[in-house]
């Protein structure tokens, strides 16, 4: 539920514009409200320009009806696609300088998505006529595509170095094979985490003693 | 006793803030482990400490996603839940040698985590109720507020649940090495678990339909750099 945190960023753009029928264009945007946090910014671009022109239902219909499917566009982008590549390449980098490893990816991260955000706004403040058409230029398929084929390599060279590692290589694969076995069959982490606990403990009083990578 | 009091309650004051960028107000992704857990470290004198247990945890719970009104496990608690512990341990064994028992008394607590967060969701849905009965009344003042008040009460809750199972588990994980001095290093395998659980998850995921050959190339390329780093 977003729907106070649309409010909350549409209110100084609505007490601008509606002069003195303020009070119906906040009734009309106080409501339900759930999508990608990141593609939000479009739909209030949109809002914003209807609402400036005095099409206050029109506003709630394109807000309503960009919600669902930008939502769709935004999780595959960022949670799918972002934030895993982001992630392993701030990995590859850690067992070489561990320290810039959580910056290399603050700044991987941030940069595609506030950059994003501010583009969005402008996007749907232009395009607020035909929303929807704004809307399916929004994608950034070349960089998604592009961070799609990285992504797979990058996993395996983060596991190829993390396995060595450890001076465990043996035991490393073990346990990333029974997880990997685990996850092909369904099971949920916790319960996989759980078996992976007695197995490792097991491992442990029979003798291998892993090193962790990243202590000197 | 004052200085562990005075750590317990700023950790539980950084689990607060980190989780208000998690929910409420930014999503700069802060509460990735990778993030938080060194600035946990940094802020219990521990940032070495606090940057290899961000790593560990970072990959697991990646491959999750919050689709749609699913609320996915996030590994906000148990990696400062995990640098917590080490900060607080006051004994001879080094910081390393702890980490597979630092990962198994943080991991449980992803649980709490969650419950909280779908605790908060919930009182910010009867904040969004009260916000509509306040606009009836034309108090757009008191709508605002509602919204920095949603946001203030996701940190107070993470920071609450936090300060009460971090206390707890400090004592019980200082308690247990002091009558079992050998478990350390039996538990050193649960030190990586986090991480190639997660890794697990997204090889999974990723290699699911295509994708085997990106896979294996990558991971030739790391088990070179691998072998090569651990010879020299």
């Amino acid at each position: 539920m977003q729907g106070l945190g649309f409010f909350y960023s549409l209110f100084p753009w609505l007490a601008k514009v509606s002069g003195r029928h303020s009070r119906e264009a906040y009734h009309r945007h106080l409501g339900y409200f759930n999508t990608n946090p990141y593609m939000s910014s479009y739909i209030l671009g949109v809002v914003s320009r209807l609402e400036e022109e005095g099409r206050g239902d029109e506003s709630v219909k394109a807000r309503n009806n960009l919600m669902g499917p930008l939502g769709a566009m935004g999780d595959n982008y960022y949670w799918a696609k972002l934030l895993p590549f982001s992630v392993l390449v701030s990995l590859a980098l850690s067992f070489f300088w561990a320290s810039a490893a959580p910056l290399l990816f603050l700044f991987i991260y941030n940069a595609v998505h506030l950059t994003n955000r501010w583009g969005y706004l402008s996007s749907g403040y232009r395009n607020a006529h035909s929303p929807q058409e704004g809307a399916a230029r929004l994608n950034g398929r070349g960089l998604q595509r592009n961070m799609e084929r990285l992504t797979t390599p990058l996993l395996g060279f983060v596991l190829g170095v993390a396995v060595f590692g450890t001076q465990t290589p043996g035991t490393s694969l073990l346990v990333f094979g029974a997880a990997f076995m685990m996850f092909r069959r369904q099971w949920k982490t916790p319960a996989i985490f759980g078996v992976l606990v007695v197995l490792a403990i097991f491992l442990g009083f029979l003798g291998p003693n892993m090193r962790i990578p990243w202590f000197g | 006793m004052t200085g562990a009091l005075v750590k317990i309650l700023l950790s539980a004051f950084m689990a607060g803030i980190l989780s208000i960028d998690r929910n409420a107000f930014g999503q700069l992704q802060l509460s990735r482990p990778m993030v938080s857990a060194l600035a946990m470290g940094l802020v219990l004198g521990c940032p070495a400490e606090g940057a290899v247990i961000g790593l560990i945890y970072e990959p697991l719970f990646l491959s999750s996603l919050p689709v749609g009104s699913f609320i996915p496990y996030h590994p906000l608690f148990p990696s400062l839940v995990s640098v917590l512990l080490l900060a607080m341990y006051d004994g001879p064994r080094q910081p390393a040698e702890l980490v597979g028992l630092a990962v198994l008394f943080g991991a449980p607590t992803v649980f709490l985590d969650r419950a909280v967060n779908i605790h908060w969701r919930r009182s910010n849905e009867k904040a969004f109720h009260r916000a509509m009965v306040y606009l009836r009344l034309g108090r757009t003042d008191l709508v605002q507020l509602q919204h920095i008040l949603s946001a203030l009460r996701a940190g107070l809750y993470h920071a609450a649940s936090f300060l009460l199972v971090g206390s707890v588990l400090v004592l019980a994980f200082n308690l247990l090495l002091k009558s079992y001095e050998f478990w350390p290093q039996r538990l050193a395998v649960l030190a990586m678990l986090p991480f190639f659980i997660g890794l697990a998850a997204l090889a999974s995921d990723r290699t699911a339909r295509k994708g085997w050959w990106g896979f294996v190339l990558g991971l030739m390329a790391g088990g070179c750099i691998g072998v090569w780093r651990a010879l020299s």
